[in-house]
Order: structure tokens, then C-alpha cells, then sequence
């Protein structure tokens, strides 16, 4: 049996440690969230509300394919996960509380017990929207200049075989006065 | 719906009943309070304390310590005056003493499947309270229903349904199920021996 100060000495470490936590997950400045071996969302930091729009008091409890709108995609992590320690760089399209759809890096963690048995996973992401529409605008941008470019190559197509048909015409008319001046040489001879 | 009132008289019997609970539970109902009604609402609760002379700061209240649970009811039965909640609002109170609870978090051994967490029950309870037992008498995973009975607990019937809220939320993380039900089916308040819930969830 412990004895009261040990165990008062346990609780104010715990509650050092609870403040540490939340500390830390409140300063983060990227979206994290604490999944359930079911994935369910059962904590979520500042800046996941800040992001999502939802409160954690609506959003702890709900499954995590709430957030996404690739169902399927979001089945496949689930398995690869069971697999996998972890998983980055899955590009998902997250629904934020009011409808609108953003575009998100996630990388995902897997929580193991001492036993081996998972007791749950992390996620965290990243919005990629403002460099998505970068991208969108630059290949857009190659896609006109690739156009221009195809069209100013079909004109000096052109022009080149308008060059080169003219050249082989005068090749031609020369070897027919060519031709000529030497029948006119035979005639006069002949004569 | 009729004003509800926390009086003298309640605070004077419910301050008799012993038992500790963690201070994460007080901690968790202050944010619900906070997050549904504001900083205006937790200055309301305070000033309530003060008046009715409940004995705590809740300025002082730390996640792991431990606390009167009889003051931890007179808090839930503040806030439902405060925020003029109705049961489902007392239900939801309780759902959200597990969604916000970062000692929950903690826990999550317990929440690995609906087995585990019914096998695991009493000492889950044991990790908050003093006092007490969570029992499971009866369960079956493929008739997806058990019997859940929670003894040595009488403080007010208003914590059934918030107890109904926090249990119901817990199912819902463990098990995964997408429709959870639970129905109090005996109640110390009606004469029973224990309070006893119902669970099934598809």
C-alpha cells in the first residue's frame, strides 16, 4: 500500500505532466489529432479547431472519415496502417465544418502498446491549398506556353515547306532551261 | 420547464455522502460550462459557489487529483442551473466529461474494443473514483448488448443521466458502433439496489 505523500507525489507529477501535454499540443501550430484503436477522434488540438471550424466538443466522438470526403481512400490508411508503423504524404480533401473543401497533407502515426497490440493512432496535416492552386496556376501557365509554342512550330512547319517547295520548284525551272539551252545547242548544230 | 435550483438543503445533504472523485471530471464540466455558455456562465457557477458555501477553489482543481465527490455533483447540478440545461443537455455533459478529459486520453488501454472495455469496466471506475463499483454482470458481443451496473453510487437521480451520457460515450470509442442505445432499467432513486444500464449498440 503507498503511502499518502507518495501518492500525492504521484498526482502532482501527473498533473504536471497533463499541463506539459496540453501545452504542447495548444502551442502546435499544424492540426493534430488523438485516434481510437476504432478511429474515432478522442483529442484534438487549437489549431485542428482553428483549421476544421469544429469545436472539439462536436468533433471528439466521431469517426475520422467524418473529416474527408475520400471514403475509400481513408479504408485503404486503415489497413495500410495495420501494416505500417506510419504513413506520410497521402493528399486527402479535408470538409471543414462550414462545407468548404480544403486540400491536406496527412501524415499518420500508429500508437503501440508495450504488448504489441495498437491502442491508437495520430494524425496530423498540413493544408496544401494555397501551394495546390500555385501549382494549378503554373501548369496552367506551361499549358498555354506549350500551346503557343505547338502553334508557332505548325507556322514554321509551314513556312518551310512553302521555302523548300519554292527552292525545289527553281531546281527544277533551272534544269528545264538547262535542258533547254541544250536542245537549242543541238538544233544549231544540226543546222 | 421549470427553473431548476440547486438550494441549501441540497448542498447540506449532498455534502454528507463520501467518496473522492479526480479533479479531471470537475475540470472537464468547467470547460463543457465554458465551451455552451461562455466566461459569463463560469463567473455565474463561482458566484454560486460562493453563496451556497460549497467548499472549493476551482481556480486550484488539478486534472489528477483528487476531490469530494459530492462537491463534483453539486458542480454538474450548477451548471445545469447555470446553463438551464435540460436532461439531454445533462446527458450531453456527460458524454463530454469523456470527449474532453485529456486523462481519457490517458486511458486509452481501455478502449481498444467493446470486450475489452466491458472486461475492463471496474477498473476503469477505479481509475477516477474512490468509492464504489462498475460492474458488468452480462454481456454478449454477438447479441451486441450488456448489463452494466454501477453500486455504492447515491448522491442525485440528475447524475443516472449524466453517468448514462459518460458511459454512452465511452461505448461509442470503444466499440466503433455507429448507433449506441442505453436505458437506466434500475435506479437507486426508485428503491433498487444498484443503478443498472442497458446497453446494445449495432
Amino acid at each position: 500500500m503507498m503511502k499518502e505523500s507518495e501518492v500525492k507525489k504521484y498526482q502532482d507529477e501527473l498533473n504536471e505532466l497533463i499541463d506539459y501535454i496540453n501545452d504542447f499540443l495548444n502551442f502546435l501550430p499544424i492540426p493534430v489529432c488523438d485516434l481510437s484503436s476504432t478511429f474515432y477522434i478522442i483529442q484534438v488540438n487549437k489549431a485542428f479547431e482553428k483549421l476544421t471550424g469544429f469545436d472539439a466538443l462536436e468533433i471528439t466522438g466521431e469517426s475520422v472519415e467524418r473529416l474527408f470526403s475520400e471514403k475509400e481512400k481513408i479504408k485503404n490508411i486503415i489497413l495500410l496502417l495495420q501494416k505500417n508503423r506510419e504513413l506520410q504524404n497521402q493528399e486527402l480533401t479535408l470538409i471543414k465544418k462550414n462545407g468548404e473543401e480544403i486540400i491536406v497533407n496527412t501524415f499518420w502515426g500508429t500508437r503501440i502498446k508495450k504488448e504489441g497490440e495498437i491502442s491508437g493512432f495520430f494524425l496530423a496535416f498540413i493544408d496544401i491549398t494555397p501551394l495546390k492552386k500555385i501549382q494549378q496556376e503554373m501548369e496552367e501557365k506551361i499549358r498555354i506556353s506549350t500551346q503557343d509554342l505547338k502553334e508557332k512550330v505548325k507556322e514554321l512547319e509551314k513556312f518551310h515547306e512553302i521555302a523548300i517547295g519554292r527552292e525545289l520548284k527553281m531546281i527544277e525551272l533551272k534544269e528545264e532551261i538547262k535542258r533547254l539551252k541544250e536542245e537549242l545547242e543541238n538544233l544549231k548544230k544540226k543546222q | 420547464m421549470e427553473k431548476f435550483h440547486v438550494t441549501e438543503r441540497d448542498v447540506a445533504q449532498i455534502l454528507k455522502i463520501p467518496g473522492n472523485v479526480k479533479g479531471t471530471i470537475i475540470l472537464t464540466n468547467l470547460e463543457y460550462l465554458r465551451k455552451k455558455g461562455g466566461e459569463g456562465a463560469v463567473e455565474k457557477l463561482k458566484e454560486r459557489i460562493k453563496e451556497l458555501e460549497i467548499p472549493i477553489d476551482l481556480e486550484s482543481v488539478e486534472h489528477a487529483s483528487m476531490y469530494p465527490e459530492a462537491v463534483s455533483v453539486l458542480i454538474v447540478l450548477l451548471i445545469k442551473e447555470v446553463l438551464n440545461l435540460d436532461e439531454r443537455g445533462v446527458f450531453e455533459m456527460g458524454q463530454a466529461a469523456v470527449k474532453l478529459s485529456p486523462i481519457t486520453k490517458i486511458l486509452t488501454k481501455f478502449f481498444l474494443s467493446t470486450d475489452i472495455i466491458l472486461k475492463r469496466a471496474p477498473e476503469y471506475w477505479k481509475e477516477y473514483f474512490d468509492f464504489g463499483e462498475l460492474e458488468v454482470p452480462e454481456y454478449d458481443i454477438e447479441k451486441r448488448y450488456a448489463i452494466v451496473r454501477l453500486k455504492g453510487y447515491k448522491f442525485h437521480p440528475l447524475l443516472c443521466i449524466y453517468h448514462a451520457g459518460y458511459f454512452y460515450q465511452i461505448g461509442k470509442i470503444a466499440s466503433g458502433a455507429k448507433k449506441i442505445t442505453i436505458e437506466e432499467r434500475k435506479c437507486v432513486f426508485r428503491g433498487d439496489p444498484f443503478d443498472e444500464f442497458y446497453f446494445t449498440w449495432e
